[in-house]
């Protein structure tokens, strides 16, 4: 039986791509039991349905599995069509958090999927497999499957979810794609070092219920595998890849929500090689709940935390569904600063209810806390309104229709104050004016100023210090730009003006010298060209060094 | 009275003083809410009254001379009529 499983293409590229890893562990289980399947991953193609399709034969299948998503839905229907298109014969199944979130619809609208695999995927799966391997009659007996009979949409009973995790083999699977994985690392800015990273899983679900988190979709019983089992499955990597693992990305929906089995993890992992560093994703009143054990994760190499704070408004907090005040916000992110832990903030800057009030808690939190290493790209966040999740209904409900089945509404449609319609359309006019070049500043500044001729330089009071002690400055005007412009922003929206140009917010007033924003990146870019020869620096040194450095811009 | 001068290029941006090069590995220091007001005094007069400041406050002046960043000066002559 020849199965192949599909990532489809979100629409954009991904910055940090890595295997899609529920396709991974489904294709690594059905091996385990004598199942081998071919895995392709296009979910950062930007190369139309129809071609993938037919330069990857993808229709050359008795089975073809995809997992979708909300973004990559009309994408995988486009793919089920021409698939089918080219041969009827091959079975289509949809999984993943939106084919279960609206399985019935898809069944009943959309000819061209045969069935969704609802929630958890390894064992329906495999029964799956079993079933069309003796004929399609017994469909009816395969668990989580939602079919259709004649016109009739089937929804099979469940199983219940997997209590033992370490029962899955590992997610070793590998997959065809048309844009190559860059190795994934880690850049360890303690120790200034590029590390090479693996990314683990070590449960599976949340116990909580954010209104707009798509793991709801898949079920909120939180288990775990041993930490033995973790241990065992770096080793494992290690040797089939002939890679020297030395960070870990947990990619744990909620790797925290028990403290005690935590530690039990990173523990079995700093005994087993005490030169892994770590890092995982939470929520805030966690953090706050066992600070004793993320002071000893401290000591065992944890060097960040994804933090789930999302906003500083109450107000958004609350339709957020996060159970907790934006002072429990403050006092984790305080606490994580004070003893030295790295901060990835999860934060959504507006919804479609969103007012300037809500804008200026949030800018108020990001300049009490991030000013000087606050990642820019938060400040272009909106709120996606997943289907299946709590939040897409209220907001159904509030506006007073639903939204078009299968889409991803649009936020900036749906505001529901004039000046939030202001606020995204200036956001984006200097997004696309400056975000990219002061990006780009920034890697390179940062980068030439860590550079050890320039540090002498610095140190010792010699050669170019003060041109690069002038740059140095300007690459803080360039961190600061950005919450500086949308700060002036939200005062004049709450002033009650409504600009239409970035140049009616301001643009002046920036830097050592209080000039043009333009003049800033001017002057910064000047600097980098002029120091790169006064600092002997040889050709392409500076680009060399970037790539080490740049990672920490991922 | 003691008087000094500043040594080092810096900005008064976002409500606080940065120093260039006076960090770790000659990196620049964000300066806190206190150190700011001293040094936006201490730039605008060229001069800080040791005696009648706080322990800290004497302290990070000093510290600030010890990592050349400012140094002492003589007591800049007024120009007379």
């Amino acid at each position: 039986m020849r199965i192949a499983f599909l990532n489809p293409s979100v629409g954009f590229s991904d910055r940090r791509k890595s295997i899609p890893i529920g396709l991974a562990y489904i294709m690594a289980f059905l091996e385990s039991r004598g199942y081998r399947s071919t895995g392709f991953d296009f979910g950062d193609s930007t190369t139309g349905a129809s071609d993938l399709v037919e330069q990857y034969r993808l229709w050359d299948h008795d089975l073809l599995g995809m997992s979708v998503y909300n973004e990559s839905f009309p994408i995988a229907l486009d793919m089920a069509r021409e698939v089918k298109r080219r041969n009827p014969g091959c079975f289509v199944v949809m999984g993943g958090p939106q084919a279960t979130a609206t399985h019935g619809r898809i069944l009943r609208d959309h000819p061209e999927v045969d069935a969704v695999v609802r929630r958890e995927g390894e064992h329906p799966t495999l029964d799956l497999v079993r079933c069309l391997e003796s004929g399609p009659d017994g469909l009816g007996a395969v668990p989580n499957l939602t079919w259709r009979e004649g016109a009739a949409v089937q929804v099979n009973a469940e199983l219940p979810a997997l209590d033992d995790l370490d029962s899955l083999p590992f997610p070793a699977a590998d997959f065809v794609t048309d844009r190559a994985y860059a190795r994934l690392h880690f850049y360890d800015a303690l120790r200034d070092e590029l590390r090479p990273a693996l990314t683990i899983n070590t449960s599976r679900s949340c116990p909580y219920n954010c209104s707009f988190c798509g793991v709801l979709t898949i079920g909120r019983r939180y288990r775990s595998r041993s930490p033995g089992n973790v241990v065992e499955e770096l080793e494992f990597f290690r040797e089939r890849d002939d890679v020297d693992y030395r960070h870990v990305y947990f990619s744990d929906a909620n790797f925290f929500v028990q403290a005690g089995r935590a530690l039990e993890i990173v523990r079995a992992l700093h005994a087993a090689d005490d030169r892994v560093t770590f890092s995982f994703g939470t929520r805030v009143n966690q953090i706050l709940k066992a600070q004793h054990a993320i002071m000893e994760m401290r000591a065992l190499g944890l060097r960040f935390i994804e933090v789930g704070v999302e906003s500083a408004s109450p107000a958004v907090l609350r339709r957020l569904a996060k159970g907790v005040g934006p002072e429990v916000n403050d006092a984790a992110v305080a606490f994580l600063n004070r003893i030295g832990v790295e901060i990835a903030l999860d934060f959504i800057m507006v919804d479609p209810a969103s007012t300037v009030e809500d804008l200026r808690l949030n800018m108020d939190f990001i300049e009490r806390h991030f000013l000087d290493h606050y990642p820019h790209e938060h400040f272009y966040t909106s709120l996606a309104l997943y289907e299946g999740t709590p939040i897409r209904e209220y907001y159904e409900e509030r506006l007073g229709r639903p939204f078009a089945a299968g889409t991803l509404p649009d936020t900036a449609e749906l505001f529901e104050h004039a000046e939030l319609r202001v606020w995204w359309n200036l956001l984006w006019s200097f997004g696309s004016r400056y975000q990219g070049r002061i990006d780009a500043l920034l890697a390179k500044t940062e980068t030439l100023l860590k550079h050890p001729a320039a540090v002498k330089c610095l140190t010792e009071r010699q050669g170019p210090w003060e041109d690069l002690s002038r740059l140095q400055l300007d690459s803080v005007t360039l961190r600061h730009a950005p919450p500086m412009f949308f700060r002036r922003l939200v005062d004049r929206l709450a002033s009650g003006a409504l600009p239409a140009t970035l140049e009616e917010v301001g643009l002046r007033g920036f830097g050592r010298r209080g000039t043009d924003l333009d003049d800033v990146i001017a002057s910064a870019t000047a600097a980098l060209g002029r120091l790169g020869d006064r600092l002997g620096l040889p050709p392409g040194e500076l680009d060399r060094a970037l790539q080490v450095s740049g990672a920490a811009y991922q | 009275m003691a008087f000094y001068t500043i040594l080092t290029p810096y900005l008064d941006e976002c409500g606080s003083v940065y120093v260039a090069g006076a960090g770790a590995g000659g990196s620049a220091v964000r300066l806190n809410e206190r150190a700011s007001a001293l040094w936006r005094d201490l730039a605008a007069t060229g001069r800080c009254d040791a005696p009648a400041m706080a322990e800290e406050d004497r302290a990070f002046v000093h510290a600030l001379v010890s990592r050349r960043v400012i140094a002492s000066a003589e007591e800049p002559v007024r120009g007379g009529g």
